[in-house]
């Protein structure tokens, strides 16, 4: 059973000059306990992916899916109360922004046990109980005195910390962290990230990691999906995709981060796709990297599929870059 | 040797916090920071949140006075100059912001917020400044037709080429940003780097580069100087501090900052088709195919167990910290 | 950076026609336009519209019901006062005094509220202190009674209605101006153009003023129609303007008597003001909205 199964989920928002499609046939699969990384910057469509999923889309939007599993259960044949319930005991969600999440005028306690109030403990004293149990889950020091404490008396990478705690707090078998440690300090940042995997083993709970940073996703995440304009560039593992990217803007996208270990003294330039991201009202004809792909071709005015590569996975490209594996090969030969 | 083109000296900045209950309280936003930089260089500014960083860079374009020490541009203590002379120095040196919307007046149209400064500090006529702007627009990557417009119309990206254009059109020596990528996307962070670069070899700037990403600082910089609450941890050359550095909260912030460089080394090392060949005939380490560190010996020869104080290990390269 | 263009640059609109593109959605704010510039075209022609002499007597039409009632004639369409006067030619004549009394009142106030608010905002220390805390003293007594105890000082009038009626909403403009400098001060384009080398004058008239214009706007129509009402109120209790001139709350005060034989003497002014603080409130919740998005991106 899939802990996670999108078919062709697409979103439109009405505005005044008609419909704007902000997804675009999105189609995913997630494994239970597994970690799945989505890729984008921003206008990629990755956030409205995550509230798509959580069922926390504004009530203009227009939501249209073939299948939108989870757990097991066809999300597309509840009504909106019996998707929201469910979708609460099975997912959570945390956003970047930490201090915002939280209502300043409350302290933890009071918000994390409203939490689990929700799912179905409603004793005082086991609410407290649990409470602590999860403050020292998320590996909060001093839980009896955090749960006094306001958000502003507590770091950023404690907050963070704390609103994991609530995701947590229904057992759920699907987390969903859009951009998690965008909003921290890099020490604080793996932390966090590390915390996260660490629930993922020990919980057996499907993570879902959106990022616009590939090196936060190198180490954490066993497969990838890369997005651009509301659109699946490139869906495959992790491996694949950093050691030998087959669609053009994955490639970009990795070539264009500088890293530690890299030093350009000599004034070398990052790689760097030209021109900006299409306004989503604005999409160009056909293959929406179009005008800023390198590689791009006459044939990149009709939209590509897609497509299963072989050891790979799939990729949306009318034209992509060869394995990198073979194109060594062949200089040795 | 060449003379600094900016350079501080002991520089304090503290804050008297108010209230009955704090009389006495001072907190160190900058504790005794010094630094120099050498003409078409760039120092980067390393740190967290709260390390002061931006409040340096407010001390070095003048918006705020430290509580001591010196700011000397070219040589000279800006504090001993009278203050129109001050304010002609603080021209030399410019600031780029990290939020490049915030920082243009939304109000305004593009070439008249390029046109101030030159309004301001240069006896410039109006064709002179036009074509002022212009340059400025083209040296930044944009067409002059974007000077009639105004800030909402551009692309994030776009709007920080117009902050740099707002920055190099009084023809200063030093650029100071202030995380000039963070608010940017990463296709685009990339663009603005490139630019950064191309234009301190064209026009030899120096730049303070204040960045917590220590990967783009890497890439740029050729000074690092790592601060923390307001003090400095470790400054040194751009490899010495990324090679060899010897502050462990400088190496704290390097092993916790993500990067996927080692997973593709190793990747493309055990992808490789001699060592996939070698690997299934080895009769060496049976690891040694999906090792980081196996060499040529490893799959050729299968390593002795050895003791090392005590401890065991079977392997050519025992890792020793 | 030389750009393949697949599209062709739409001309993009300026920062009035962006407004004027979503003021214009409103709908309840339309409506109010368009009352208003009814109103205004009364106020502006009003020797050509008014049938008669706003205080010329018709003794034998004395108490005449609007034309549309039995015993109305088509002569005067709103009806006759006690005295015989025409109400549609007072009603006409009114609305330039209101609407220009108003007017007045908000210029004085605006005036005099930015420049004290821009003190404010730009100054620390004692001056903002001194400044702030008469404005809160201002505030802390009702506003119509404020009026009347200034116009008890200065004598009633005309003239003293007006500057009792600026003094009253000069804190709204202080407040409002103060509150959007001190922000404004702290936002990055400030600091840039401070660093470009402006002087604080400068800095006020070329990055300030532009963007507490918005909310300056929505004062103005706020203080307009407390104007009206408090011009009229002034009137009512004949402080204000006095009979025989056709100011609204003084047809309004000079007609209470007869609220009984005469009703329509009392109900239409009544609606004359109604309708324009109806109307000037609408323009000022779609000037609001239409300019709200221009602190965001648009």
């Amino acid at each position: 059973m899939k802990l996670l199964h999108i078919e062709n989920l697409s979103v439109e928002f009405p505005t005044h000059k008609g419909n704007v499609r902000v997804l675009d046939k999105i189609s995913l699969r997630m494994n239970q306990g597994e970690v799945l990384g989505v890729v984008g910057e921003s206008g990629s469509g990755k956030s409205m992916l995550a509230l798509a999923i959580m069922g926390l889309l504004s009530p203009n939007a227009k939501l249209t899916a073939d299948y939108l599993s989870l757990n097991g259960q066809d999300l597309m044949k509840l009504n909106l109360d019996q998707r929201r319930k469910y979708i609460a005991q099975n997912a959570s969600i945390i956003f970047q922004e930490p201090q915002t999440s939280l209502n300043p005028c409350f302290n933890i306690g009071t918000q994390l046990i409203e939490t689990i109030e929700l799912h179905g403990i409603r004793r005082r004293k086991k609410q407290r109980q649990r409470a602590l149990e999860l403050l020292e889950a998320v590996g909060i020091t001093e839980p009896e005195l955090r749960l006094k404490q306001y958000p502003h008396q507590l770091s950023g990478g404690m907050n963070q910390r704390v609103m994991i705690a609530m995701a947590i707090a229904a057992e759920p078998d699907l987390l969903i962290a859009d951009e998690p440690t965008t909003a921290l300090d890099v020490t604080i940042q793996s932390q966090i990230i590390e915390l996260l995997l660490e629930l993922n083993r020990t919980r057996d709970m499907g993570l879902m990691l959106i990022t616009h940073d590939f090196a936060l996703l190198s180490e954490s995440t066993q497969r990838v999906c890369v997005m651009y304009s509301g659109q699946i560039m490139e869906n495959a593992s992790t491996d694949n995709i950093l050691s030998s990217p087959r669609h053009p803007y994955t490639k970009a996208l990795l070539d264009s981060i500088p890293h530690i270990g890299e030093r350009h003294h000599m004034g070398q330039r990052l790689y760097s796709l030209k021109g900006r991201i299409p306004a989503i009202d604005h999409l160009p004809v056909g293959c929406r990297l179009g005008p800023r792909c390198p590689r791009a071709a006459k044939e990149c005015v009709k939209t590509p599929r897609l497509d299963m590569i072989k050891q790979h996975g799939l990729v949306r490209c009318h034209f992509p870059i060869p394995s990198s594996t073979q194109v060594e090969g062949e200089r040795n030969d | 040797m060449t003379e600094p083109v900016l350079a501080v000296e002991n520089l304090t900045k503290t804050y008297r916090e108010s209230g009955w209950r704090y009389r006495n309280h001072v907190t160190y936003a900058l504790n005794n920071i010094s630094f120099q930089l050498n003409p078409g260089q760039t120092l980067a500014i390393v740190g967290e949140s709260g390390s002061g960083k931006s409040s340096l860079a407010r001390q070095l374009v003048g918006s705020d006075q430290p509580t001591s020490g010196k700011v000397l541009i070219d040589g000279e203590d800006v504090y001993q100059l009278s203050a129109s002379e001050r304010k002609k120095k603080f021209k030399k040196v410019r600031m780029v912001f990290q939020n490049p919307y915030s920082s243009l007046n939304p109000h305004s149209r593009i070439g008249s917020t390029l046109e101030e400064p030159l309004k301001i500090n240069t006896s410039m006529n109006s064709r002179q400044r036009k074509e002022a702007v212009h340059n400025a627009l083209q040296r930044v990557g944009l067409r002059s037709e974007h000077a009639s417009r105004f800030p909402h119309m551009f692309s994030g990206g776009q709007q920080q080429r117009i902050a740099i254009a707002r920055a190099l059109i009084l023809e200063p020596e030093v650029i100071v940003a202030d995380e000039p990528l963070s608010a940017l996307d990463v296709s685009v962070q990339a663009q603005i780097l490139n630019l950064l670069m191309n234009l301190q070899e064209e026009l030899q700037l120096s730049y303070v580069f204040i960045s917590h990403d220590l990967g783009v600082v890497e890439h740029i910089s050729d000074q690092v100087f790592v601060m923390y609450r307001g003090q400095l941890m470790e400054y040194g050359e751009v490899d010495q501090i990324f090679d060899q550095s010897m502050h462990p909260y400088t190496r704290r912030l390097l092993s916790s900052t993500p990067t996927y460089r080692h997973t593709v080394e190793y990747l493309n090392k055990v992808n490789s088709p001699e060592f996939k060949k070698l690997a299934k005939k080895s009769n060496g380490c049976p690891f040694a195919s999906r090792c980081p560190y196996a060499e040529q010996k490893c799959l050729d020869q299968m390593p002795k167990t050895r003791n090392i104080s005590g401890q065991r290990v079977t392997c050519h390269w025992p890792l020793q910290d | 950076m030389s750009e393949v263009k697949i599209y062709k640059d739409t001309p993009i609109p300026g920062r009035w026609q962006q407004f004027w593109q979503r003021y214009r959605r409103h709908k309840g704010a339309m409506l109010g336009l368009m009352f208003l510039l009814v109103i205004l075209m009364f106020a502006l022609f009003s020797p050509l519209l008014a049938p008669h002499d706003p205080t010329e007597q018709f003794s034998q039409f004395l108490r005449y019901p609007p034309a549309w009632t039995e015993k109305g004639i088509n002569e005067f369409l709103l009806g006759t006062d006690d005295l015989g006067r025409d109400l549609f030619s007072r009603i006409v004549y009114g609305s330039r005094l209101s609407l220009g009394l108003s007017a007045a009142v908000v210029l004085i106030a605006a005036l005099f509220g930015i420049l004290l608010g821009a003190i404010a905002g730009l100054s620390k220390g004692i001056i903002e202190f001194a400044i702030m805390r008469i404005m809160d003293i201002i505030l802390a007594v009702p506003s119509l009674l404020l009026a009347i105890v200034i116009i008890a000082i200065i004598g009633p009038g005309l003239p003293n209605a007006i500057y009792a009626v600026a003094i009253v909403l000069i804190p709204h403009f202080v407040r409002i101006v103060r509150a959007t400098i001190k922000e404004e001060m702290n936002k990055d384009y400030v600091i840039a153009a401070k660093l470009d080398g402006a002087n604080g004058a400068r800095l006020f008239t070329h990055s300030i003023l532009p963007n507490i214009l918005p909310p300056l706007i929505v004062q103005v129509s706020l203080a307009f129609s407390t104007a009206i009402v408090d011009i009229a109120a002034l009137g009512f209790l004949g402080l204000g303007a006095q009979p025989p001139n056709p100011e609204w709350g003084t047809i309004l005060s000079q007609s209470r008597d007869f609220i009984q034989l005469a009703p329509w003497t009392v109900t239409i002014p009544g609606l004359a003001i109604l309708i324009t603080v109806l109307s000037i409130n609408l323009v000022g919740d779609g000037l609001r909205d239409a300019l709200d998005p221009m602190e965001s991106r648009g």
